[in-house]
């Protein structure tokens, strides 16, 4: 890319040309109200003169004209009066003017008319009205215009070297700002390159300044990291599906194997398709449950929440599991305050607490309660499902929601480690908060349902 | 039972068909969203097996043209957007059913066949139902089991009802759910065993014969044998 294709310098150019047009505008301005203006005013007056003079001259004489171009030169007045008078048989009458052009002309006339006193000179430029006469002879009329030529030619320097200044330093600085820009940006390319190449960990340097590029610089850096943390959970989670789903594949294929062998009849068949048609529903209930995890966190899952009675909902999900509790000889004890309403997705809402009764009852041993209680928190509504079975550390506590997560103690239980992943999808998309206590001893999973209309 | 099955899917559609027909039920098969529409309106079918995703027309659509019709042949959406509020979309557009991909062929069989019962027919709720010895008073919400009268809590009671309506077919889990429950939900444990269980205890106690067999890899049937 290069200096001239910058955006920055291209700016920079624009903004030259614009403060060109801006000082010529002013210096348009100043040279009409110091220049134009005083020279018509000067114009003017001499012309008024003229006119008089020359009537003088035609209605009274020579004598009368001389007289009052003489009056004229010893009067006091802001402008140094200039005349000559030639007499019709071409000799000088009366003139201070030191020369004049030898044709006469019609038009305006300046004529270099410095002064000699006392060894010093003294410029002065007279704007000067020539008229000839029906006789012949001829006036000349003027006024010193020294100090408006002056200015004329000071505004016309000035513009010259204002106007060259400006498109100098415009450029100079545009060169500057376009490199020092070129070169933030730059350091953003690379950053972005450097992810692009499958480095995830690439970031833009920041200086520390806080100005716009740091604050751009920051803003990428937090979004690269949140890539990066997506990528590696997805990581994480493929890693695992991968891992989890040999075991059920390579069951399959062993029963499918004894199948195929020639041994297996009548009975011993039978067993085996039943076997192999349940690793394979196990297979998909896996498939589906990471399906359905990933669309509901992804926010893909559109939630039919709606006002939904969550008293009588947790009523309905204890409901389902007592005969498990009660086969395992557990007390499935519940405390549900009644009439509690919030915004929710039942089905969602019934599977998250499905899941939770279903963990509490498969890992409290006999003899073991399991505690259901849903009840007012403040402005939200607390679900907490308590045991007081083996419970977890506070590092399988951590992390409990990963997906194919297995605490160590249940690893000889059946289960695929996704009922708490699907938890923890749920609340959030419910924007609940999900957490797991030490029930000492047992585990307490809490969901706290916030707000709505309760 | 006639039905018409509407998938693009050769393979799928040739294990379906081979499914129905096994099951003793008489199959049409079209793969064309068009031609299927087509072949609804001229026939009475008993149910319609109809795939989401069809090549030119989307399922959904074919379904909205047949209600529009006022035909209301029962429909099972077979769909590979497989999640609640897909399900929930296909019910609101009219379907009976939503079953999604992949699924258990024994599955879709229990509920084409549990669709065609439901059937345009059955404007009338009967008000007792009987299989075998078992007389289940839907109005006076009591079951008794030749003769003697057995006590069931509301939930077994609902069971009850909707393994009687479907006797002599299969019912599965998740149609349990479904019906009795009214979440739809995937359990994490086989769960619905344990209340099953609990019933056959009550109704089959003290030597009676078996009335809810269980369909291995299946579900549930309930029959009076014999």
């Amino acid at each position: 890319m290069s200096v001239l294709n910058s955006l920055s310098f291209r700016l920079t150019m624009f903004y030259v040309a614009l403060f060109c047009l801006s000082v010529s505008v002013l210096m348009g301005l100043y040279y009409w109200v110091s220049v134009l203006e005083p020279t018509k005013e000067i114009e003017a007056q001499v012309d008024r003169e003229a006119r008089e003079l020359a009537q003088l001259y035609i209605v009274d004489g020579q004598q009368a004209l001389v007289a009052a171009l003489q009056r004229r030169e010893a009067a006091i007045a802001d402008r140094m009066p200039f005349h000559a008078f030639i007499d019709k048989e071409g000799q000088v009458v009366t003139a201070n003017l030191p020369s004049w052009p030898r044709t006469p002309s019609t038009d305006w006339v300046e004529i270099e008319a410095d002064i000699y006193r006392d060894g010093d000179e003294s410029d002065h430029n007279a704007l000067t009205r020539d008229r000839v006469f029906d006789d012949g002879a001829r006036l000349l009329v003027g006024r010193d215009s020294e100090d408006v030529d002056d200015r004329k030619e000071t505004v016309g320097t000035a513009a010259i070297w204002l106007i060259c200044g400006t498109i100098a330093l415009g450029i100079a600085g545009g060169l500057l700002m376009s490199r020092a820009i070129r070169k933030r940006i730059d350091a953003v390319n690379q950053a972005a390159r450097t992810v692009m190449r499958g480095d995830l960990s690439g970031r833009v340097p920041l200086r520390g300044t806080h100005d716009d590029f740091d604050r751009l610089g920051e803003t990428l850096n937090l979004m690269l990291s949140r890539i990066e943390e997506l990528f590696e959970s997805v990581r994480r989670v493929s890693d695992n599906v991968a891992h989890e789903l040999r075991t059920p594949l390579a069951r399959l294929l062993v029963r499918l194997e004894q199948l195929d062998a020639d041994g297996a009849e009548g009975e011993e068949r039978q067993r085996l398709a039943g076997e192999i048609l349940a690793e394979g529903q196990r297979l998909q209930r896996i498939f589906d449950a990471l399906l359905r995890i990933s669309r509901i966190e992804g926010k893909r899952h559109l939630a039919e929440m709606r006002e939904t009675d969550i008293s009588a909902l947790a009523a309905d999900v204890a409901e389902l599991h007592e005969p498990a509790a009660v086969s395992g000889a557990i007390v499935l004890s519940t405390a549900i305050e009644s009439g509690l309403r919030a915004k929710a997705d039942p089905d969602l809402l019934f599977q998250a607490l499905s899941n939770l009764l279903d963990n509490a009852l498969k890992y409290t041993p006999s003899g073991g309660v399991v505690r259901l209680s849903v009840r007012r928190d403040g402005d939200g509504i607390g679900l907490v499902v308590a045991d007081n079975g083996p419970g977890l550390t506070a590092e399988d506590r951590a992390k409990a929601t990963e997906r194919f997560y297995r605490a160590e103690s249940a690893r000889a239980l059946p289960g695929e480690g996704l009922g708490l992943s699907m938890v923890a999808a749920i609340a959030g998309l419910h924007g609940a908060i999900l957490s797991l206590h030490d029930n000492a001893p047992g585990l307490r999973v809490e969901i706290r349902l916030s707000g709505g209309s309760l | 039972m006639h039905v018409l099955l509407v998938e693009d899917d050769e393979a799928l559609a040739g294990y379906i068909v081979k499914g129905l027909q096994e099951a003793g039920h008489l199959v049409d098969h079209r793969a064309d969203g068009r031609e299927g529409l087509l072949q609804a309106t001229c026939e009475t079918y008993d149910a319609i097996v109809l795939d989401r995703m069809l090549p030119g027309v989307d399922g959904l659509k074919i379904l909205a043209t047949l209600r529009a019709t006022e035909d209301d042949t029962p429909v099972l959406i077979l769909s590979a957007l497989g999640d609640v509020d897909e399900r929930v979309k296909g019910l609101r557009a009219g379907s009976d059913d939503y079953l999604s991909k992949p699924f258990a062929l024994s599955e879709l069989i229990a509920r084409v066949e549990a669709l065609g019962r439901r059937g345009p027919v059955t404007n009338e709720a009967p008000a007792a139902l009987r299989v075998g010895d078992l007389e289940i008073d839907l109005l006076g919400h009591t079951v008794m089991r030749g003769g003697r009268k057995i006590d069931v809590t509301t939930r077994e009671f609902r069971i009850l009802g909707y393994l009687a309506r479907n006797a002599g077919r299969v019912v599965t889990r998740s149609m349990l759910l479904e019906n009795v429950w009214d979440y739809h939900f995937d359990p994490q444990t086989n769960i619905i065993d344990q209340h099953i269980s609990n019933l056959r205890h009550k109704i089959e106690g003290d030597g009676a014969a078996p009335l809810i067999h269980t369909v291995r890899g299946m579900g549930y049937v309930m029959r009076a044998e014999g």
